[in-house]
Parts: structure tokens; C-alpha cells; sequence
């Protein structure tokens, strides 16, 4: 439960903060150009624009439940368990930035969580072989 | 061409990010305990371990490729198209590790390399 928990903020947090992302992104590509480098200007960017800010506060959301999740269960369950997230994003690029989504793209999208559930399985089975001894080290790191 | 070479800035400095925390974080073991305070204890006894800033190093990276590909690529291709961290982890699972790979986990790999093929479409 906890762990389901965890990972729904986590995916939430992922989509919606990379949508905001964009929208900051375009904020900054439709301004007009300022002096200094793009990595300069995008770095001030991020500290000043409210989609940007908002953005990477979700992102530190993100980051925080994925933390928490990865001190309990191993990175290759974690990884793909947020496999929804790519589905999600792409219903909110079509909603909120009129994103056309070919049917190709969404046979595409479909595929990578078919595929990500499939490596997620065979984590799973090599997981179970390896629960009952102790994991030195933990994880695939 | 420029869209895929952030596309592979993105994963490859996110893949290194992710191992990197994990290491962290299994360092600093179990986070039970939600209070302020205990979270507190264990972000500062987190940041005492090299692997978390390595990790947060690879992550900036990650996160300046991903806004300049958002910016001439749409979020709906970015975002799946990262997925192909699953096949390179695989390949580099096999190859650089001599792991043995089940026939279940190329068969994803499979999936995900059509998916991101048929994303362009």
C-alpha cells in the first residue's frame, strides 16, 4: 500500500512537472532573445518563470517519493512501475498542448509500457530468485 | 539528428543518475519514519554519501537536455522515447555484464525499440 502510495505521487508528479516544463520552455523560446548563453538564460529561466518553478517543485516531488520508494525496493522495480506515467504524459500533451497524437504514436506508447511491463517481469522472476539471501549492496547498482 | 542526440544526453546521464541514487539510498537504508525531523536526519545523512551528488550531477544534465529537446521536439515523443533506457540497460546487461537475459525481457526490449520506431510516425 505504502508503496503504491508513493509511486502514484510519483508518476503524477512526473507528468504533470514535465508538462509544465514545456509550457515554461515555450515561455522562454517565445520571449525575445536575451543576451548570454541558452544554458544561462534557461538557468534563469527556471528560477523565474512560475510554470518553470512550478514545474521543478513537482519534479522535486518526483524525485522525493522515488528516493523514498528506492530505499525499500530495488531500482528495477521501481523503474518500470512508473511505466503509466508515459501514457499520462501523452493524454496531457494532446489536452493541454493541442499536440496532434497519430494513431502510430499511440500504438507506439502502447508498446513501450507492453515492453516495460515485460522487462518488469523478468526483474520480477530474477528478484524472487534472489529474495531469501541477503542483497550486499542492494539493487542492480 | 540534434533531437536524438539530447534524446541520448537524457538517458544516458538519467541512467548514471538513477544508479548513482540507488547506491545512495541503499547506503542510508530504509526510510520508515516520516516525521520532519527523522526525514530531515536522513536527507543530511544522505548528503554525506558521494553517490547522491554524483547522482544529482547526472540528473542536472539530464534535466538542461530534456528542456532543450522540449523545445524542438513535442512532449508526447520525449517522454516515451526516453523508454529506450530498457533496451540500452539490456544490451549493456548482456554485453558489459555477461548477465544471462530471459527471453521475456528481450521480448520487451523488443516492444519498446518498435514503440519508439513507430513514435516518428
Amino acid at each position: 500500500m505504502k508503496t503504491a502510495v508513493v509511486l502514484t505521487i510519483a508518476i503524477l508528479a512526473n507528468s504533470v512537472g514535465n508538462l509544465f516544463l514545456t509550457l515554461g520552455m515555450r515561455d522562454l523560446e517565445g520571449a525575445a532573445p536575451a543576451a548570454g548563453s541558452w544554458l544561462g538564460r534557461t538557468a534563469s529561466h527556471v528560477v523565474s518563470d512560475p510554470w518553470m518553478i512550478a514545474g521543478v517543485i513537482l519534479l522535486i516531488v518526483f524525485l522525493s517519493s522515488y528516493m523514498m520508494a528506492l530505499s525499500w525496493a530495488d531500482l528495477s522495480f521501481v523503474l518500470p512501475a512508473t511505466a503509466p506515467a508515459y501514457i499520462l504524459t501523452v493524454f496531457l500533451a494532446k489536452f493541454y498542448l493541442a499536440e496532434t497524437i497519430t494513431p502510430a504514436r499511440w500504438g507506439g506508447t502502447i508498446l513501450i509500457v507492453l515492453g516495460t511491463c515485460l522487462v518488469a517481469r523478468s526483474f520480477g522472476g530474477s528478484q524472487a530468485a534472489a529474495a531469501s539471501p541477503a542483497r550486499p549492496g542492494g539493487g542492480r547498482s | 539528428m540534434l533531437q536524438f542526440t539530447f534524446l541520448a544526453a537524457v538517458v544516458l546521464a538519467g541512467a548514471a543518475g538513477d544508479v548513482s541514487v540507488s547506491r545512495a539510498m541503499k547506503t542510508v537504508g530504509e526510510i520508515s519514519d516520516f516525521r520532519p525531523l527523522a526525514l530531515l536526519r536522513s536527507g543530511l545523512r544522505a548528503a554525506q554519501n558521494g553517490f547522491l551528488w554524483m547522482g544529482i550531477f547526472w540528473k542536472t544534465v539530464a534535466f538542461f537536455s530534456f528542456l532543450r529537446l522540449v523545445v524542438s521536439a513535442e512532449l508526447s515523443w520525449v517522454v516515451p522515447a526516453t523508454a529506450i533506457s530498457f533496451v540500452i540497460e539490456t544490451v549493456a546487461a548482456k554485453y558489459l555484464l555477461h548477465e544471462r537475459i530471459t527471453a521475456v525481457r528481450w521480448a520487451g526490449a523488443l516492444c519498446i525499440c518498435l514503440g519508439v520506431g513507430l513514435l516518428s510516425f
